[in-house]
């Protein structure tokens, strides 16, 4: 444990396992982002289905937080899409949705599922626990974007220093 | 009317509701408190929230019967709520009223990051006219002059 402990320690924020937020509704997903960008991850986001795909068809995410109540059935879309262009994908697929819809989701794809209201903690614990089990892509993709998690703390750190 | 995003924090723990009044406040956000459901149900007569904070468990109107009557109003006229949970009490909580829970004890660093970012993201609104400066530009937070 000590030893794994100080391997994640060692880690470079690069190789940090990146994670990809899609969520509709702004005040969400910057909660969700918020959250986890305090945690070892490198964190992007997306409002709407195209979004993720254009993400997914750049970089390697080692886990995907998707809402599956987007508008228009957008994230039973994006799954079908990211299967077909991404078959090699390994990625963590956790989708979150209201138990109230009977939104269909297909478990080949998903594998686990959080329901809203969305417990903060237990989301945090499970996308960190998770992001972590998902080995590195044999063949990953020449992904030359900047995590937003790692922009948004560089825009930090700079209006620190400036004040 | 002053243009504001003011945040409401509904626990009946003295010491919860002064703690995330200081730290919020710290941040420089307007703050009321309320100790229980219906104090909680008076100031939204009176004020417009961004954010509602909002306990569970709580004498006499507790965070339930909050959520019901947020649940009333049009959807455009709620605040953003994150409900605190000790996380033994039943649950079902409407995902169309609750943007989040949060497990007591809280991280106060997070919950302070978390409701400023999510402020960022919710459009300026006019005050009401009737309603009172906050608490946190009062007397500060851990005594509230018009509800002790």
């Amino acid at each position: 444990m000590a030893r794994l402990l100080t391997l994640f320690q060692v880690m470079k924020k690069d190789e940090q396992p990146r994670v990809l937020i899609v969520e509709d509704n702004d005040a969400i997903r910057i909660m969700l982002f918020t959250i986890l960008r305090h945690q070892p991850l490198s964190v992007d986001t997306a409002s709407t289905a195209d979004e993720a795909l254009a993400h997914v068809l750049e970089c390697d995410y080692a886990l995907i937080l998707i809402d599956m109540d987007l508008p228009n059935r957008a994230a039973e879309r994006f799954l079908r899409e990211f299967n077909a262009r991404r078959p090699e994908a390994t990625s963590f697929i956790i989708a979150v949705r209201d138990p109230k819809k009977q939104t269909a989701i297909d478990s080949s794809v998903v594998v686990a599922v959080l329901n809203k209201p969305i417990e903060i903690d237990t989301m945090a614990e499970v996308v960190r626990e998770c992001a972590f089990l998902v080995p590195p892509p044999d063949d990953p993709l020449p992904c030359r974007k900047t995590p937003e998690s790692e922009q948004f703390g560089r825009a930090e750190r700079n209006s620190y220093f400036a004040n | 009317m002053a243009i504001e995003k003011r945040v409401l924090v509904v626990d009946d723990d003295d010491a919860i509701r002064a703690l995330l009044c200081t730290i919020l406040r710290r941040r420089g956000l307007p703050v009321d408190s309320a100790r229980n459901g219906a104090e909680a149900l008076a100031r939204c007569e009176q004020c417009r929230y961004a954010v509602v904070l909002l306990d569970l468990m709580m004498p006499q109107l507790n965070g339930y019967e909050v959520l019901n009557a947020f649940g009333k109003r049009k959807r455009e006229d709620r605040p953003l709520i994150l409900v605190l949970t000790a996380g033994a009490e039943p649950r079902n909580l409407s995902a169309d009223l609750v943007a989040g829970t949060i497990r007591k004890p809280f991280d106060v660093e997070m919950i302070v990051d978390t409701i400023s970012a999510a402020l960022t993201t919710l459009a300026n609104r006019e005050q009401l006219e009737e309603c009172p400066p906050a608490d946190s530009e009062m007397d500060g937070c851990g005594f509230n002059p018009r509800v002790n």
